[in-house]
Order: structure tokens, then C-alpha cells, then sequence
């Protein structure tokens, strides 16, 4: 084994530069850098906009908040998008008007807002206990998303389209009559892939956080990262040896880009909460890797033994499967 | 394979209907974390009035439900004043003035219980999240068809039969109508069932959906053969899959979420097909048919130019060769 | 060299494709394995290869079984494929020097050595395996087949794809390896490398062994002992057949001058009909 591995690892890179994989990556890189640093970071959801109908001016000493407006027709106006709150003084008695939300406390919140701006701003401020501003949560969020998104669809498509270029070759099946180790034609690839899916880890993760807070994370990151990389790789790998050809091996991986990943993006990145999640073992990995962007506490042993569980099993069948994909008739 | 693909938005579509409103509810109501037993009942029932309430055992787990990053939760504790708050720094703008004006709106909630407040309900209960949810599904399900066309035309290439079609007694458009029929028919299937499964249409609008979802779907179905003509292989035909994929979904929900109606940027969004489909779909599902027929109309358009575009581009390609 | 006894395999429960094969194979012999598609000519070729398993009977290479010590078995064997196969991305070079890496160096020819004796057009030595044509694939793959001096060779169907001197040129080649001392084990459907290679063929057809017998022998115990003359005899000319005994005589007819003899002995293809009931393909 020790003669054959470098050449098979050369052989191997050969095929990702061929396959174009890299060019991918980097196009990928670049493609989610721009999108997190000049849309994602920026986005936010402002408080309601209040407009004041008062014709006589008898409000004075209103929040700067507040938009006055010349005509009840115009408040109204302003007020049909079911956000924007408009308050007529009017008459004696301020009256507050809205169009629902469609939930009752968010309205009664509003309303509540909306009379409060007509008083004096107080300097009260909330505590604020986090490490993290708003941006940089944004950014930690959404390169720990854009991360197990490439790992778990990319990293399964790229080492399964190199091995289907291989099938269609026919040269797995030579492989057969060469003394050489399965595992050797399996730890080379898992071996490039890795490497190259830690590569980009660590570009996605400087560029995206900077570099202190980036470096900062990157150890526990790039575990976290490891592990995805290979347990991807080696369902890819064995979708790739079972399946008949790429069609159908791409279908599937939109299949679990879109269906699979989703249901865990909306658990993890909203305060939505189904119990069922825990059940979904996606869910685990990709908290374990947002753990580790913002830096909270990792999981536990049974986490780490569950992956490396997984792993072990991956191998052995696909161990199992090249072996039937040897035998097979040209 | 095939099929699973086409009916996983079906199933998904399904699924969003059944999953209960109050899970689309919370995501968008206001969210307070309190201690058991710190506030007084009259003090918790005025914060449940403003949003949905949760309790935690003692003030650690409260501050870990804070931090959590994904959630916007406001945590509220006992103060000699009333009571006071503390956020993470990281929320939304909206939930951090929230945070800093609770007390003072707890201070006043008594005048505020005396205003008067008129409430003006809307014709259509406003699921603002589950329609997004739908109208992404749906536009998904018409991607289906794209992604079959072009691995189809990419297969063929890989394994000769382009070759041989070449010098088969076929005219082009014969050609186009058979590579763009299955990824069509499938695509619409796939649409039409989804929308069917979690749309709630009334009878005067299905021609206008149906109109919709069959003119998205020819012009998905036309990407995937632009892809397929393009591409060189597997790889480059994955790339291309994948940036369609962003730009079919990704700027439609951003363009509807963020640009105000009526400004240029929303203008050019309609040079994007999947955003004219995904605001037709918003406004169906929000009851508001007044900009249908724009939709149809540009839809139409965009049909006509790609179709125009590939019969060029797939003509010059068989000149080169 | 190879010793087959009572070899049984099947693919699925009650679906047998070998039925009890028995045979063997000297060492520096050229041995042919003809029969259709379908008969268990592959799969009886990857159980002595070592890539299928899970079979009953005895089989022997090299003097013991062929699961044990596989490794040691693969570095002695060399196997020419039906198809080329080949990583299209690279280089006859760089794909040779690849499969190479997989021998002890010892063992290892010289590849520059080895595609001048196979005839293979030097400017295309470092251009990627997808420029070449189907005859140039057959030649590096050959060339694989030869990397590491096998001293036991599966080829099956070698001339495929070349063209009339490039079939002489591997034929040539297979007898040298059989003058090294090389066994090859020959699958094949065409009837002229088998008959002009193999020392012994044996006839496969439904998992069975029709006949084993060298080509000469097959071709006597069936022939009708007949021969053919073209002759020309009062200015026509005539064709007669006669038999054997009556042709050691001499020629008993008038005739003006013999244009041809010929005996008319069946083919091997004749031969392989006659005891399977069926074609080669």
C-alpha cells in the first residue's frame, strides 16, 4: 500500500482538477462571500413607522420617530400595509389606527408603541449580554449555514461525480486484478476531499468573519467540518457505486440539497420548534458546526462517538459495495 | 429516482398545509423569556397582551435562551421600577427598540388600556410566512424540470447519443418540442400538484394560476436546455444547475421581502422570470389580483424572447460543429 | 498452472451459471475459452482472477487456491480486459506509470519498451487516452496487461478493434509470451486467434464444457475427410470433390492443369455449432 497511496492520491487529484471540482469550489466561495457581505449582513427589519395626524399641533414634544402627515386620508394611507401605525389627535381623545397583522399582541404591541412616542423618550436601555452585535451574528449565522450546505450537497456530489467518471471509464474495474488495498482506493479520495473541503473552510470562515474572530473559531469549526466532509463523502461514494448514472445520482442531490437540509435550516435558524428534529441526524451535525461558529458549548462525548460510529459503518459498506462494483460485467 | 424528485414538493406542499398556523404564528410574534415566579401574574398577563411568553427555570437558562442566536428572544425580570430587560445585542433593530422601550410601555400600559384603538382586519387572514413557504415550494417544483432537462441533454452528451441525434431525420423543431416536453409536463405536474395540495384557490382564479405555473414551468424547462447545451460535462453542468438554483430562488423571496413595490429596482426584478412567478404566487395567495395579468403578460414575454434566444444559440452551436 | 475441478456458481439462489466445470491448464500453454454471451465465459474468468467469489469446486493457481495470499496472486497475473479501460484524462504514459506503481519494481517492463513493441505512434505517448483511437486504446491496454511479466495471462478478445497487421503484431506477441513461458488463458469469438494460438480450446455454452481438445484434433474427429479440386479440363473449369481413399491414389480423373487442392475440414466455429447446437453469438 505504501507504493501504490501516492499514486493513487496523484491519480485522484488529476480527476478533481479534470472534473473541475476546485474551479466549483472557488466559484462557490466567491458566490457566497459576495452574497453574505454586500446583501446578508445589511439586512434587518426596522420598528413600526408611526404617522401623527394632528392639525391643530397639539402634540408637542413627540419622539423624532413620529411622521406627521397634512391630511386624515394620507394616515390612513400609511397605514393600509399592516405594519405602520397612524395615530389622529384629532379630535380630544388620540385614536390609534391600524391594520391588522393578523396577531392580536403584535397590534396591541403596536398600539402601545405608537401612543408611547407621543410622551417624552426615556433613556432607559436594555442590558446588553451578548459578545455579538448584530452583523457579526448575521455573519457567523449565515457562513455556518453556507458552510454545511456545501459540505452536505457539495462535498456528497464532488467525490460521486469522480467516481462516476471512473465507472463510465471502466477503470474500477481493473482495480480488481491490481494488487492493490480497497481501503487505499477509498482513504485517497476521502483523503483530497477532506483536505480540500478543510481548505475551504478555513477561506469561507477568514474571509466571511475576518480574520481575529475567524482564527478564533476555526479549530472547533474545522472538526466540525471534518466530520461532515467525511460522512458526505462516503454516502456519496456509495450512492455513486450503487446508483446507475449521474441522472439519477443528480436528482438525488437535489433531492437532499433542497428537502433534506431545509427542514433543518428552519429549526436551527428560527424559533420554530418540532420535537421530531432531534430525530433527524443532519440536525445534530449542523448544530454542532453553528456551535462552534459562535463559539458556544461543543457537544458532548456521545456526539463525537455517534459521528465516528457513523463513519466506521460508512466505510465497511462502502467497503462492501466497490466490492460488488469490481465483479460487475463491463 | 425521477419520480421521488417530482413529488417531494408535493409531499412538502402537503406538509405545509397540515402543520399547524400557530408554527408560522410564533415565528413572527414578539417573544419574552421571564423566571418562574419573579413576575407578578397581573405583570405576565400584560406581556403575554404583546407577545407569546416563555418561562424558564432560573435566570441561567433564561440568559442562554437569549443568547441563542436564533432566536429574538427579549428577556424580562422583576425591577423596584417595574421591570426591566436585557437582549443579547444581536437582534433585529425592530426587537432591540422593543427591548428598550418595554419598560416605559409597561409604565404607561394603563392610559394605553384607556385609548381608543381602532383595529381594521383585513380581507384575507395574513399567514404571511406560510404563504412565502408555499410560493418557494411551488417555484421549486417548477425547477424540477430544469434540473431533469439539463441532465438529460448532459447525459446524452456524455454517452454519444448527441452524436446520433445529430444524424437522425429530425428538424430542430421537432428537436426543441421533444427536449423541452418531459421536463415541461413534469415540471407542470409537479406545480400543479403541489399548488393544489396547499393552495387555497378560488374558482375565477385557477386560469390565472394555471396560466402562471405553465408558462414558469416552459421556462424552466427551457433553462435546463440552455444548461444542457452549454455544459461540457457533468461538473460544468452541476455548476450551472447550482447558479441557476440561486438565481431561480434566492433573489425573488429577497426582491419581495425588501424592495418596495413600485421602485425601479422592483421594475428590473421582472427581468428575473422566477420573480414575476413568485409575486404572481404572493399575490394570489394574499388576494390581491389586481397585477395578475402584468404577470401573465411578462411571463408570456419571457417566453417568447428565451425560446427566440435558444433557437439562435442551439443553430450557431451546430454551425461550430 | 490452473486447475478447475468441479466448479458450481451462481449469481442468485437457483439461478446457476457454472455447472460443475472441470478442466486445467499446463503451464506455457495457450489455452482458449470460447462460447456465446451468456455461457459463464466472464464469470468463470473472474473467479480465476480473483474478482468474484463465493463459489464451489476446487479451484488451484499457481498450485493452491486463488483466495489465499491474493495480493501475491495479483502481482503474478496480467489481464487484458474485453474494453479499454483507461483514465481518458491521461496519458498513455501517465496511465501505465499508474498501474505500474502497483507492481514490485523488479517485476516492472519498461513502458517505453513495451509501446515500441506494441507499435503505438510515439506523439501520442503524452496526449490524454480521449484522442485515441479504439486500436491505440487496445494497444495500452495490452501494454497494462504486460506491465509487471505475468507469469499467467487472461487476455479476452485481444485484437478487437485492430485493424489486420495489428492482430498479426498481438498474435505475434501472445506467442513470445508463450516462448517466455507465460500460461494464457484466451476468451475469445474469433475463431482465426483461437485456431492460430491455442494449443487446447474448450467449447463453453450453459455453464458447461462441451469439448476440450486441441483445434487440430476437434477439427479430425468431425472432418468427412473430403478434398476439393479446381481443375481445368477441355478448356472448363470444374470443381471436384473426392474422398480421402481415393485421392491417395493419385488424381483419377483427365484433367489439363490443377488450378487447387483443398481438404474440406470444418472450422472451429463448424466445430463449436456441431457440439453446442448454437452460434457464437
Amino acid at each position: 500500500m505504501r507504493r501504490s497511496f501516492p499514486s493513487i492520491l496523484i491519480k485522484d487529484f488529476k480527476l478533481m482538477l479534470s472534473s473541475r471540482f476546485l474551479f466549483l469550489a472557488l466559484g462557490s466561495l466567491i458566490l457566497y462571500s459576495c452574497y453574505i457581505n454586500f446583501i446578508y449582513i445589511k439586512l434587518d427589519q426596522d420598528i413600526y413607522p408611526v404617522y401623527l395626524y394632528d392639525p391643530m399641533k397639539t402634540q408637542i414634544g413627540v419622539s423624532s420617530e413620529v411622521i406627521r402627515v397634512d391630511t386624515l386620508e394620507d394616515l390612513q394611507a400609511q397605514c393600509a400595509d399592516g405594519h405602520s401605525v397612524g395615530i389622529d389627535v384629532s379630535s380630544n381623545e388620540p385614536e390609534v389606527i391600524m391594520v391588522t397583522s393578523g396577531i392580536t399582541s403584535t397590534d396591541y404591541f403596536r398600539a402601545a408603541y405608537a401612543l408611547s412616542l407621543l410622551s417624552p423618550e426615556s433613556s432607559y436601555t436594555a442590558e446588553l449580554i451578548g459578545q455579538n452585535d448584530k452583523e457579526m451574528k448575521n455573519r457567523r449565522e449565515i457562513t455556518s449555514e453556507f458552510l454545511f450546505f456545501e459540505l452536505a450537497a457539495v462535498g456528497f456530489l464532488g467525490l460521486a461525480s469522480i467516481l462516476f467518471k471512473e465507472k463510465q471509464m471502466g477503470v474500477i474495474r481493473v482495480h480488481g486484478i491490481l494488487p492493490v488495498n480497497k481501503s487505499a482506493f477509498i482513504i485517497s479520495k476521502l483523503c483530497l476531499f477532506l483536505l480540500s473541503d478543510l481548505v475551504f473552510t478555513g477561506l469561507l470562515t477568514v474571509i466571511n468573519l475576518g480574520v481575529s474572530a475567524g482564527l478564533n473559531v476555526l479549530p472547533a469549526v474545522l472538526i466540525q467540518a471534518g466530520i461532515l466532509s467525511l460522512i458526505m463523502a462516503l454516502v456519496g461514494f456509495f450512492c455513486a457505486v450503487q446508483l446507475p448514472d449521474f441522472k439519477q445520482f443528480s436528482l438525488l442531490y437535489l433531492v437532499l440539497a433542497i428537502f433534506i437540509t431545509t427542514p433543518v435550516f428552519i429549526v436551527g435558524q428560527t424559533s420554530i420548534d418540532w420535537n421530531w428534529i432531534n430525530f433527524h441526524p443532519m440536525y445534530h451535525l449542523f448544530m454542532g458546526m453553528k456551535n462552534a461558529y459562535f463559539a458556544t458549548s461543543s457537544a458532548g462525548g456521545s456526539y463525537y462517538l455517534a459521528c465516528g460510529l457513523a463513519i466506521v459503518l460508512l466505510f465497511l459498506l462502502v467497503h462492501w459495495a466497490l466490492t460488488g462494483e469490481m465483479a460487475k460485467e463491463g | 429516482m425521477c419520480i421521488l424528485s417530482f413529488l417531494l414538493p408535493v409531499i412538502v406542499g402537503l406538509a405545509i398545509n397540515m402543520l399547524s398556523g400557530m408554527s408560522f404564528y410564533s415565528l413572527s410574534e414578539t417573544s419574552f423569556g421571564i423566571v418562574k415566579s419573579d413576575l407578578s401574574h397581573q405583570t405576565m398577563a400584560w406581556l403575554q397582551s404583546n407577545g407569546r411568553v416563555v418561562a424558564f427555570k432560573n435566570v441561567d437558562e433564561l440568559k442562554a435562551a437569549v443568547l441563542d442566536p436564533a432566536s429574538q428572544m427579549i428577556g424580562v425580570l422583576r425591577d423596584e421600577n417595574g421591570i426591566k430587560t436585557f437582549l443579547s445585542g444581536d437582534e433585529l433593530q425592530m426587537n432591540m427598540i422593543i427591548g428598550n422601550t418595554l419598560p416605559k410601555l409597561y409604565a404607561e400600559r394603563d392610559a394605553v388600556a384607556a385609548s381608543k384603538i381602532t383595529v381594521i382586519p383585513t380581507a384575507n387572514s395574513n399567514e404571511g410566512m406560510k404563504s412565502l413557504l408555499i410560493a418557494i415550494t411551488i417555484v421549486t417544483a417548477m425547477f424540477m424540470g430544469c434540473t431533469f432537462n439539463a441532465m438529460s441533454m448532459i447525459g446524452e452528451k456524455e454517452d454519444g447519443i448527441a452524436l446520433i441525434n445529430e444524424v437522425l431525420p429530425m428538424t430542430r423543431k421537432d428537436f426543441i418540442v421533444q427536449k423541452v416536453f418531459l421536463g415541461f409536463s413534469g415540471g407542470l405536474l409537479s406545480t400543479a400538484l403541489t399548488a393544489f395540495a396547499c393552495m387555497r384557490v378560488e374558482a375565477e382564479h385557477i386560469l390565472p394560476l394555471l396560466l402562471i405555473i405553465m408558462l414558469s414551468a416552459f421556462i424552466a424547462a427551457l433553462a435546463g436546455l440552455f444548461i444542457g447545451h452549454f455544459a461540457n460535462g457533468l461538473m460544468g453542468g452541476i455548476t450551472y444547475i447550482k447558479i441557476v438554483m440561486i438565481l431561480f430562488l434566492s433573489p425573488p423571496i429577497l426582491f419581495y421581502l425588501v424592495v418596495p413595490a413600485g421602485s425601479t429596482l422592483h421594475l428590473l426584478s421582472y427581468l428575473l422570470p422566477s420573480s414575476v412567478t413568485f409575486y404572481g404566487l404572493m399575490d394570489m395567495l394574499n388576494g390581491q389580483m389586481q397585477n395578475i395579468g402584468i404577470s401573465i403578460i411578462v411571463l408570456l414575454t419571457h417566453c417568447i424572447i428565451w425560446l427566440l434566444l435558444f433557437c439562435i444559440v442551439s443553430k450557431r452551436g451546430l454551425r461550430r460543429a | 498452472m490452473i486447475k478447475v475441478k468441479d466448479l458450481t456458481f451462481s449469481y442468485q439462489k437457483n439461478k446457476e451459471i457454472l455447472h460443475g466445470l472441470t478442466f486445467s491448464v499446463s503451464d506455457g500453454e495457450i489455452f482458449g475459452f470460447l462460447g456465446p454471451n451468456g455461457s459463464g465465459k466472464s464469470t468463470t474468468q473472474k473467479i480465476l482472477t480473483g474478482i468474484l467469489s463465493g463459489h464451489e469446486g476446487e479451484v488451484e493457481i499457481f498450485n493452491q487456491s486463488a483466495t489465499v495470499n491474493l495480493k501475491e496472486f495479483k502481482e503474478k497475473i496480467g489481464v487484458l480486459f474485453e474494453f479499454p479501460y483507461l483514465y481518458s484524462n491521461l496519458s498513455a504514459l501517465d496511465n501505465l506509470k499508474y498501474f505500474a506503481s502497483f507492481y514490485p519494481v523488479k517485476n516492472r517492463r519498461d513502458i517505453y519498451e513495451l509501446l515500441e513493441m506494441l507499435d503505438f505512434k510515439k506523439d501520442y505517448l503524452k496526449k490524454p487516452v480521449a484522442s485515441y483511437s479504439k486500436g491505440m486504446r487496445q494497444r495500452v491496454s495490452m501494454a497494462r496487461a504486460l506491465l509487471n511479466n505475468p507469469q499467467l495471462l487472461f487476455l479476452d478478445e485481444p485484437t478487437s478493434g485492430l485493424d489486420p497487421s495489428g492482430a498479426v503484431l498481438f498474435r505475434k506477441i501472445i506467442e513470445e509470451e508463450k516462448k517466455k513461458g507465460t500460461t494464457v488463458f484466451l476468451t475469445t469469438h474469433n475463431m482465426v486467434d483461437a485456431d492460430l494460438l491455442c494449443d487446447r480450446v474448450a467449447f463453453i455454452a450453459d455453464g458447461e464444457i462441451k469439448a476440450l481438445d486441441t483445434p487440430k484434433r476437434l477439427k479430425e474427429k468431425n472432418s468427412n475427410h473430403q478434398v476439393e479440386i479446381d481443375y481445368l479440363y477441355l478448356g472448363k473449369h470444374t470443381t471436384a470433390t473426392l474422398e480421402m481413399t481415393e485421392f491417395n491414389g493419385g488424381i483419377p480423373f483427365p484433367y489439363e492443369e490443377i488450378i487447387s487442392i483443398h481438404s474440406k475440414e470444418p472450422t472451429l466455429e463448424d466445430m463449436f455449432i456441431h457440439y453446442t447446437g448454437r452460434g457464437l453469438t
